[in-house]
């Protein structure tokens, strides 16, 4: 077993290191502006001294933007090695340490009551912002796997017990329908509906000072409608396979056998049957982590939500290097651990599986 | 309970022939009689006995005469500026100081001189309501927006039918490799399977197509580009399902007989193995058509898809979060609405046809 997690694991270093170089080819081959170049672009044009251009240059070789791509690479290797992720290009966020003020001669700022005067302390470290941002996201994603859960898996139940049936009919296109709808149409309809036309929720954001409702009530009112796009879009995918794991385990001799010592239906379903399609439901976990903490980029952008999603899609559009490289492999390592601890998973509650050394 | 009702069935389908049998004396033997189905039209039969399966054929071909056949019928051209408009001029501010002596007190004063640049009156199309002329309206461009959705439907089922046969391709050739040969060859492409499984779907994609911005390809051969995307990104589900395929069919007992009869390696691939793996892959192709054409809408959503003069599904749900975006979402559905709608039928019938082609193939499934 221990062997096995760790060979698992040296895999996995592998797996990253192979992401993280598509992942900086694709961002520096890019050809034309690079992000130094398009934030000074118009001043570069005006500037007739070339001054500017100097600076610029200056900025690109200290952003680590002049050097060719495999050299930019290795530098970038050594640096995370080493646990410098490096510094965002476009965001900051508070650290919610605060920096105690002094005057030039050293004496501390004191204001009106005597008590020194501080200064929030922002950090521009990837890993800070990250950490930072994907609060939120992780707040939404848990509100809205709890609520999938909750309500898929009676539905996929349902929908098995009573195959063919008026409600498995219903219950298969509602989700397929969940699985075939873009993102970015769902939200934008229930925008037009509920936001603009009802005016039951808010339009975008994540507070609003003039509602006048406690804080926690507001952001909740603010996340009904992310947190059903997310719900509608991903129940579908666990509704049918809670059914398609229940119709296996309902031909099973087992359950056949149940029925023939008289069990109620009850008894045979929720009893025999149910807790045997929870086995193939932990593989689900692989699918689930990303997701968790990894935020979701269009949802968050459409609704204006602060959250690791919207930033990673501005930092994807602006070029933002380090953000994107830190992001994209923490997406990746999610995926790597959650493959894993889904396999682990399976061992731990179907003792029929064993670990040899390599996957199915 | 149905298990039984439909074991009941089978037993009384049995009968019947056998009944027929006795009536008419045993002149007849039996293997004359009984009708031979081969295991195509049993899946055929299947197919087509499964409701939603039909309503997804029926949709897709709906969709297909819809985006191809449409634009013969329409008025207009997929780029024709059309629709309501108004004249507009423009009138550019210009403003001069000037120091000049002022005739009554002879003295020397400022004076500023205001005149306007006015432009020769031009059109400026507006969003036209839906009409008899124009059934859903025309867009912010002046496009007619009927029109649009017929050339957005080319592109999407096109580019998604044809991103699915490379992926297919690619797939079904490493994963042979890799399940066929073992050792060192599987273990690499595996591992680079695994590296592609593990990139982020979205993001890597975007970074993607902000490559084919950089290039400068002109707009016509963009799609092009976006279709090699789409495909280098997406083979590696099916390499790993062919593969996992062949693990399991290296080891039947026919492969022994093929082995035994001397077959070329070539020959036992590509006759006895890919056959064999087939099934699987057509259905995986077919659910996999969705999610192609989903990928495709996101990204020219996004604005970095099919460019902008041609029409595209994903683009018309963008223009709600362009600078108009509000004004559209609240004022214009019939914009941006129909072409979500187009979308979500078409995910939904490959959706349903994969579906129930996994059934038919698989007839363990039903009970």
């Amino acid at each position: 077993m221990i062997k096995y997690i760790i060979k698992r694991l040296a895999l996995s270093i592998l797996i990253l290191f192979g992401v993280s170089i598509i992942i900086y080819g694709l961002v520096r081959i890019k050809p034309g502006l690079d992000f130094i170049e398009a934030k000074y672009y118009t001043q570069v044009q005006m500037d007739a001294t070339g001054q500017v251009a100097e600076m610029v240059a200056e900025q690109r070789e200290l952003y680590g933007l002049t050097s060719p791509v495999f050299l930019g690479y290795l530098k970038w290797l050594n640096n995370i090695l080493h646990g410098q992720w490096g510094d965002s290009f476009i965001f900051s966020v508070n650290t919610g340490e605060v920096e105690l003020l002094f005057d030039a001669e050293g004496n501390p700022i004191l204001d009106a009551d005597g008590i020194q005067l501080t200064k929030d302390v922002s950090s521009k470290n990837v890993i800070d912002i990250i950490a930072s941002k994907s609060k939120i996201s992780f707040i939404i994603a848990l509100i809205a796997t709890i609520l999938q859960f909750a309500i898929a898996i009676p539905l996929g139940i349902t929908s098995a017990t009573k195959q063919y049936g008026i409600v498995d009919y219903s219950v298969t296109v509602l989700a397929m329908m969940g699985i075939s709808l873009p993102s970015f149409f769902l939200g934008a309809l229930l925008l037009r509906i509920f936001s603009i036309k009802l005016g039951w929720f808010p339009y975008s954001g994540l507070s609003d000072p003039n509602s006048g409702l406690p804080t926690l009530i507001d952001n909740l009112h603010h996340l009904v409608l992310p947190i059903s796009v997310l719900v509608i879009l991903s129940i579908g995918g666990l509704m049918r396979y809670t059914r398609t794991n229940m119709l296996e385990v309902l031909n099973a001799d087992y359950i056949r056998t149940a029925r023939a010592k008289g069990l109620s239906e009850h008894t045979v379903i929720y009893k025999h049957a149910f807790r045997n399609t929870l086995i193939p439901l932990v593989t689900i976990f692989a699918g689930i982590l990303p997701g968790l903490f990894g935020g979701a980029m269009i949802t968050e952008t459409i609704f204006s939500i602060d959250g690791i999603g919207k930033a990673a899609y501005k930092a994807v559009t602006t070029g933002d290097i380090p953000f994107v490289m830190a992001y994209n492999l923490f997406l990746s390592l999610l995926t790597v651990i959650g493959t894993l601890l889904s396999d682990l998973m399976y061992v731990v509650v179907d003792p029929r599986v064993k670990l040899v050394g390599r996957k199915k | 309970m149905s298990n039984l009702s439909n074991e009941e069935k089978d037993i009384k389908n049995l009968q019947t022939p056998e009944s027929n049998e006795n009536n008419h004396e045993a002149e007849i033997s039996l293997s004359d009689s009984a009708k031979v189905i081969s295991p195509g039209r049993l899946v055929f039969r299947r197919f087509f006995r499964s409701k939603l399966s039909m309503i997804g054929l029926v949709t897709l071909f709906i969709m297909f005469a819809f985006s191809f056949l449409g634009p013969l019928f329409t008025h207009w051209g997929e780029v024709e500026v059309t629709g309501d408009f108004k004249w507009v001029t423009s009138v550019l501010p210009h403003q001069i100081n000037v120091t000049e002596i002022n005739p009554d007190t002879g003295e020397e004063e400022q004076v500023i001189y205001v005149f306007y640049e006015v432009s020769e009156p031009y059109k400026v199309y507006t969003k036209t309501p839906p009409s008899s002329t124009h059934i859903l309206g025309t867009d912010q461009y002046g496009y007619d927006v009927l029109t649009r959705l017929m050339y957005g439907g080319r592109v999407s089922l096109m580019l998604g039918f044809i991103v699915i046969f490379a992926e297919v391709m690619i797939g079904l050739v490493l994963g042979a490799i890799s399940g066929y040969f073992g050792g060192w060859v599987d273990q690499l492409i595996m591992r680079v399977v695994d590296i592609f499984n593990c990139l982020p779907g979205l993001p890597i994609l975007m970074l993607a197509a902000a490559l084919i911005d950089g290039w400068g390809v002109p707009a016509r051969l963009r799609i092009f580009y976006l279709m090699g995307i789409l495909t280098f990104f997406g083979w590696s589900g099916i390499a790993r399902l062919v593969r996992g395929q062949i693990l399991g069919i290296r080891e039947l007992e026919y492969m022994l007989a093929a082995e035994a009869t001397g077959l070329s390696t070539r020959r036992k691939i590509f006759k006895h193995i890919i056959p064999n793996v087939m099934p699987q892959i057509i259905v995986q192709a077919t659910l996999g058509l969705g999610g192609v054409i989903l990928s495709e809408s996101t990204l020219s959503y996004l604005g970095i898809g099919v460019p902008f003069p041609y029409a595209a599904w994903g683009t018309m749900i963008g223009s709600t979060s362009g600078a108009e975006g509000r004004d559209i979402l609240q004022n214009y559905p019939n914009i941006w609405v129909p072409a979500g709608v187009l979308i979500v039928l078409a995910v939904l019938a490959f959706n349903f046809i994969g579906d129930g082609l996994r059934d038919a193939f698989d007839p363990k499934m039903r009970r």
